[in-house]
């Protein structure tokens, strides 16, 4: 007897049509799809874009370049994969994932973001060329100076639907520099100009995406939170709408509302919450190998429930064979 | 389906509607699938 029969043998066998449930399965799942589908739609929430943003909120949209040109952008101290800056380097201890791997996607926020765009289009407008050249050949100690010059002339400045009005300052050519952002931002040219042209089919956004997102944006924050797509919010786990989101990130979401990860830790959460995930993966991946744990489904009873005709037969089987024993001793 | 958001709170749980409705849905499919019976076949001794 072959060692399969003896392990199967006294164990009954259900025939069971594993591909009729497979298809069965398989049919009403569409049909539940292609319903849903029809009935409930989809999530369609309008874009954010370089062009929306720069025409609700000019203010925080020149902010934003403001920031990108003289390097104190949240993404210009960032650090890796951007850039050597150290803003939102995460460790584990003492050992930082984020910078072992490097900087892997150069970005130079004043470069990418301002002075590359305004080289792009600079040729179709004469005030703008004379502004960016000036700008390029002024030493930096001037550059700093027009830039902050500019920045407290910007805090004071007042909004009046798309259009922006900012006092005249000792600024240089960064107040036609910036015009021109604002120009190209509410014509929608600055999301074409930011995009990174390295093959025929666009499909990196990574300079518009990192622009629009910069900490320093306050109408993408603000467009998060009401929809409450933060982390403190369990945002990853949340879709726009009254739609169900991705409740299967609940254990990953839930390290971002609990301490020590939102107080101790909180410079460094990202990094200790996949390392926690991790952790608990590989707990589960080897269960079946660790001692005590792979009791677990054994005390649980899952299975006795999922089995409870056998085991009740079984017990019916074993009461039998006891009255029977009984009856043959009497 | 895309108006304001509904959401419950309790202690630092803040949980959508929908995600509520999709998680009781799963443990309520779960419960059914243990609890039914196991659809018919014919048994046999081996």
């Amino acid at each position: 007897m072959s060692r399969k029969h003896a392990y199967y043998r006294g164990v009954r066998m259900a025939p069971y049509d594993l591909v009729k449930e497979f298809l069965v399965a398989l049919g009403v799942v569409t049909l539940l799809v292609v319903i849903l589908a029809a009935v409930l739609s989809s999530p369609d929430v309008r874009p954010l874009t370089l062009q929306s943003i720069a025409t609700t909120d000019p203010q925080s949209y020149v902010q934003t370049a403001l920031n990108e040109l003289d390097g104190s952008s949240g993404i210009s101290d960032y650090g890796p994969p951007y850039n050597n800056g150290t803003g939102a380097v995460q460790y584990i201890g003492p050992i930082s994932i984020q910078q072992l791997i490097g900087v892997h996607i150069p970005v130079s926020t004043a470069q990418d973001f301002v002075l590359g765009p305004l080289a792009q289009v600079a040729p179709t407008n004469p005030s703008w060329k004379v502004a960016l050249d000036r700008y390029n050949a002024a030493p930096a100690r001037q550059q700093t100076a027009w830039t902050n010059a500019y920045n407290t002339a910007l805090g004071k400045a007042t909004e009046s639907g798309p259009h922006l009005s900012v006092a005249r300052c000792a600024c240089g050519p960064v107040t036609t520099m910036m015009k021109a952002m604002l120009a190209l931002g509410q014509r929608g040219a600055m999301d074409g100009l930011l995009l990174t042209n390295r093959q025929f089919y666009q499909t990196d956004y990574t300079r518009p995406l990192l622009f629009t997102a910069d900490p320093d944006n306050n109408v993408v924050n603000a467009r998060a939170t009401s929809l409450h797509l933060l982390g403190s919010q369990w945002g990853v786990m949340n879709e726009t709408g009254n739609y169900p989101g991705q409740a299967w990130l609940w254990l990953y979401s839930l390290f971002y509302q609990i301490p020590p990860y939102t107080t101790a830790w909180a410079a460094n959460t990202d990094a200790l919450a996949i390392l926690s995930i991790t952790v608990l993966s590989l707990v589960l991946l080897f269960l079946p190998w660790i001692p005590g744990l792979n009791r677990l489904p054994r005390y649980l009873g899952v299975h006795r429930l999922i089995w409870r005709d056998w085991y009740r037969e079984e017990k019916q089987k074993a009461a039998r064979t006891a009255k029977h024993n009984a009856e043959v001793e009497a | 389906m895309n108006g304001v958001q509904d959401y419950v709170g309790w202690g630092f749980v803040h949980i959508s509607i929908g995600n509520l409705v999709v998680i009781i849905l799963m443990i309520l499919i779960f419960a059914l699938a243990v609890l039914l019976p196991f659809p018919g076949g014919q048994e046999s001794e081996r």
